[in-house]
C-alpha cells in the first residue's frame, strides 16, 4: 500500500526504543494494576491483561487459560483476542502441568519451537501450533500452573527476542499474584452468588438488618412481600430502607416496638404470631428474629426471618372447626346407642309385665313396673345429665359394684338378645365399696353383657354363657365380663376402644369409646383376654373407695 | 470514556468510523473491541479509527487494535488510523508497529483511502 505511512517514522530507534518499551511495560503493569485495583474481577483483569500483552509484544492474537478459583468449581476462564477464540480450552491446566513439566520447573515464556518443548512431544503442543500460537508463556504461583498464556505471531512477523521473553517474563510474574488475589475475589463472588440463590429460593422472607436499622439485605420473597403489602415497589425494593419504611406502622401494627425489643433482650426465638393489616386484608406471620453479632467481620446484624401462615392458620381453624362439628356428630350417635341400650332393657320390663299381666301375676306386673319406673328415671337422669357426661364429669358416690351388676341383670335379661343365652353370676360377697356414678357404671356394664351377647350370637352356638363376677383384691375391685362367643383376633382388641372401631354389622363404634370414657372417669383399668373361637373376658379394675383418688 | 463514545457510523459502503476520545487504555479497550468486532460482524471491512482526539493510548489500546485488525485484513479490509497525535504515533514506533498499521493523516484521507481500495 503506497499511502500507508502518511506520518513519517522518526529518526531514533533502538536504544530509545528499548527505553520507550520498557516504559510502556511499567505503564502497562501500573495500568493493570489499577484495574485489579477498580475491577477485580478475573475476567475484566485477564481481559485487561491479553490486551496490553497483545499491543506490548505487537502480537494480533492472544489467549490467556486460567481457572475461576483455586478451591470451588475451577471451571476455566479465558480471554481471547484476534484469531483465538475464548470458547476454545486448551487442555486442563493439571494436564499441562503433567505433560509440559519443565514449565513448572522452570517458568518462563518459550516459543513453541523450543527445542526443550518439542522434546517433550506432547499432544498440547501440537494443538496450540494448529491453534496458531507461537509462544506460551505459564503463570505459575508457587508449586502450581494456575493459567497458561499463548500468543500469536507478531505483526511485524518478526521473532521474538530474548528481551520481549524477558519483558513479558516480568509482566507475568507481576501479574500472576493479582490473578491468584483475584481468585479470592472470585471465591467471593461465587458464594455470594450462591447464598443468594439459596437465600432466594427459601420461602420465608429474609431481612437483615443493620445496627442503624437499615434493611441491609433482603432475599426475593421478602422483597415481593413488602412489594405486595407496600408502596415499596419490587423494582426500588425495599434494600436500603430503614426499618419503619419497611415495615410501616399503617401496615405492620406494632412490629417496629416489638422487633427492636426483641433484638434489645437478644432473643434468638419466634415472636409467635404477628398479624398484618394491609388493605387487601388481614395476613398472619409466624416471625423469628436472630443476631449475628459475634460472627467474625459481620457487625452487628439482625435477621429478621418472616413466614406467611394465614392460609395454614385459616386451615387449622376449619380443621379445628370441622372436627368439633364431627366430635358432635360423635356425640350425638354416642347418645343414641345409650338411649337405645336403655329402651332395650325397658322393652324386656314391658315384655316382663304384659307376660305377668297375661298370667294374672299382679304381684309381679307391680315388681316390673317399679322397675320399669326405675329405668325411666336413670333414663332421664341419663338425658339430664348429657352435658355433664359429654365432658364425663358427672359425680361420683361410694357404691357397690353387685349392687349395679345386680340392677342391671334384673332388666337386661329380660331382652331378646339373652334369651338363649345362660347368663351366671359370681358375685363375690362384700366387696369393699367403689366410688362411682351408678348410672354411668351401669351403662358399662349394659354395654359389656350386650357386647357379649352378640358376640355368641355371632357364632350361632345354643350353649351360649355370659359369667359376670366379681372379686376384691386387695385394694381393687375386679368385675368380670366372661363369654363364649367367637372371640378376637389382637388386631381388632387394639383398635377396641377407638372411635367408630366395631366388628358389628349394625354397629356403630361407640359403645366401647363411651365405656372407656367412664372407665378413665373413675379411674379404673381395662383388661380383656380374648382368644378367636373361644370367648372373650372384660376385666375391669377399679380402685376401693378408701383407696380411690381424690377420697 | 465509556463505550458509548465508540458509535461506528457508516460512511460509505463497508466503511465505518470510529471516533477515539482523549485515552484509549484498559478502561475502554474492551469496550472498543466489541465496537469493532460489532462492525466487522455488519460487514464492514474498512474500521477507520479518528485519533484527532486521542492524547494517550496505552498498550491495551494498541491491543485493543491489534486483536481485531486480522478479522478486517482476512477479509480484504483494514483497520485505518488517522489524524494520530505525535505523542501516539511515538508509541506505536516504540512498539515498532509503524509500518504494519496503515495510518494516514487527515479523515477525509482515510476515508477515500478505502473508498479507493
Amino acid at each position: 500500500m503506497n499511502d500507508r505511512v502518511a506520518i513519517g517514522p522518526r529518526e531514533d530507534v533502538n536504544d530509545a526504543n528499548s527505553y520507550g518499551r520498557k516504559v510502556l511495560a511499567l505503564e502497562a503493569l501500573s495500568s493493570l494494576a489499577d484495574q485489579f485495583a477498580r475491577r477485580p474481577e478475573l475476567q475484566n483483569l485477564i481481559d485487561a491483561l491479553t490486551l496490553t500483552v497483545s499491543g506490548q509484544f505487537g502480537v494480533t492474537s492472544a489467549y490467556i487459560i486460567t481457572r475461576d478459583s483455586d478451591s470451588i468449581s475451577q471451571l476455566p476462564v479465558t480471554s481471547a483476542t484476534g484469531r483465538f477464540r475464548r470458547d476454545v480450552s486448551v487442555y486442563e491446566l493439571d494436564q499441562v502441568a503433567l505433560d509440559l513439566p519443565v514449565l513448572l520447573a522452570d517458568p518462563r515464556p518459550r516459543r513453541l519451537d523450543d527445542p526443550i518443548l518439542q522434546k517433550l512431544d506432547s499432544p498440547i503442543l501440537t494443538t496450540w501450533q494448529q491453534l496458531g500460537a507461537h509462544l506460551v508463556a505459564p503463570l505459575v504461583l508457587g508449586e502450581k500452573i494456575i493459567g497458561i498464556m499463548l500468543l500469536g505471531p507478531r505483526i511485524n512477523q518478526a521473532p521474538f527476542a530474548e528481551r520481549d521473553l524477558e519483558l513479558l517474563q516480568t509482566l507475568i510474574a507481576t501479574i500472576t499474584p493479582l490473578i491468584a488475589n483475584s481468585f479470592l475475589y472470585s471465591e467471593k463472588a461465587h458464594l455470594s452468588e450462591r447464598y443468594r440463590l439459596i437465600l432466594d429460593s427459601v420461602h420465608q422472607a429474609i431481612f437483615v438488618f443493620n445496627s442503624q436499622d437499615f434493611l441491609r439485605l433482603a432475599n426475593r420473597t421478602a422483597v415481593e412481600l413488602i412489594a405486595s403489602l407496600t408502596d415499596v415497589g419490587v423494582e426500588s425494593g425495599p434494600v436500603g430502607l430503614p426499618l419503619k419504611a419497611v415495615f410501616p406502622d399503617a401496615v405492620f401494627p406494632g412490629w417496629v416496638e416489638r422487633l427492636q425489643s426483641a433484638r434489645q433482650e437478644n432473643e434468638s426465638r419466634p415472636l409467635s404470631t404477628m398479624v398484618a393489616t394491609p388493605s387487601a386484608g388481614r395476613r398472619i406471620f409466624s416471625v423469628r428474629i436472630g443476631s449475628l453479632a459475634g460472627l467474625a467481620a459481620v457487625e452487628d446484624e439482625t435477621v429478621v426471618t418472616l413466614q406467611d401462615i394465614t392460609e395454614q392458620q385459616d386451615n387449622e381453624r376449619r380443621m379445628f372447626e370441622l372436627e368439633k362439628f364431627a366430635e358432635q356428630g360423635v356425640m350425638a350417635s354416642s347418645i343414641s346407642h345409650e338411649l337405645n341400650n336403655h329402651l332395650g332393657v325397658l322393652l324386656g320390663g314391658v315384655e316382663l309385665a304384659t307376660f305377668n299381666l297375661s298370667r294374672g301375676n299382679q304381684e309381679k306386673v307391680a315388681q316390673t313396673l317399679a322397675k320399669l319406673k326405675d329405668g325411666v328415671e336413670r333414663m332421664g337422669r341419663f338425658t339430664a345429665g348429657l352435658t355433664d357426661f359429654a365432658r364425663v364429669n358427672a359425680a361420683t358416690q361410694p357404691g357397690r359394684i353387685n349392687d349395679v351388676v345386680t340392677d342391671v341383670l334384673s332388666f337386661a335379661m329380660a331382652q331378646k338378645r339373652f334369651s338363649r343365652i345362660n347368663v351366671k353370676t359370681m358375685l363375690t360377697q362384700k366387696v369393699p365399696a367403689i366410688l362411682m356414678d351408678r348410672d354411668q357404671i351401669a351403662q358399662v356394664v349394659i354395654n359389656l353383657l350386650n357386647n357379649a351377647a352378640d358376640a355368641i350370637t355371632e357364632t350361632g352356638r345354643s350353649d351360649g354363657i355370659i359369667i359376670v363376677s366379681t372379686t376384691a383384691s386387695g385394694s381393687e375391685v375386679i368385675l368380670s365380663v366372661s363369654d363364649n362367643g367367637r372371640g378376637m383376633t389382637t388386631e381388632t382388641r387394639d383398635k377396641l376402644f377407638k372411635t367408630h372401631f366395631t366388628t358389628k354389622p349394625k354397629g356403630h363404634g361407640y359403645g366401647l369409646m363411651t365405656c372407656a370414657r367412664i372407665l378413665e372417669h373413675h379411674s379404673a383399668n381395662i383388661a380383656i383376654n380374648s382368644q378367636v373361637g373361644f370367648g372373650t373376658t372384660f376385666e375391669l379394675r377399679f380402685k376401693t373407695a378408701s383407696e380411690a383418688p381424690g377420697n | 470514556m465509556d463505550s458509548q463514545a465508540f458509535v461506528p457510523t457508516a460512511v460509505s459502503d463497508g466503511t465505518v468510523l470510529i471516533e477515539l476520545g482523549r485515552s484509549l487504555d484498559n478502561n475502554n479497550a474492551e469496550d472498543l473491541v466489541r465496537a469493532i468486532t460489532g462492525a466487522q460482524a455488519h460487514g464492514s471491512k474498512y474500521i477507520v479509527l479518528d485519533c484527532q482526539r486521542l492524547e494517550f493510548i496505552s498498550s491495551a489500546g494498541v491491543g485493543a487494535i491489534l486483536g481485531t485488525i486480522d478479522a478486517s485484513r482476512d477479509q480484504g479490509g483494514d483497520i485505518v488510523l488517522c489524524q494520530v497525535p505525535e505523542t501516539v504515533a511515538q508509541v506505536f514506533r516504540v512498539l515498532d508497529l509503524w509500518d504494519f498499521l496503515t495510518i494516514l493523516g487527515a479523515r477525509q484521507e482515510a476515508l477515500a483511502a478505502c473508498r479507493t481500495r
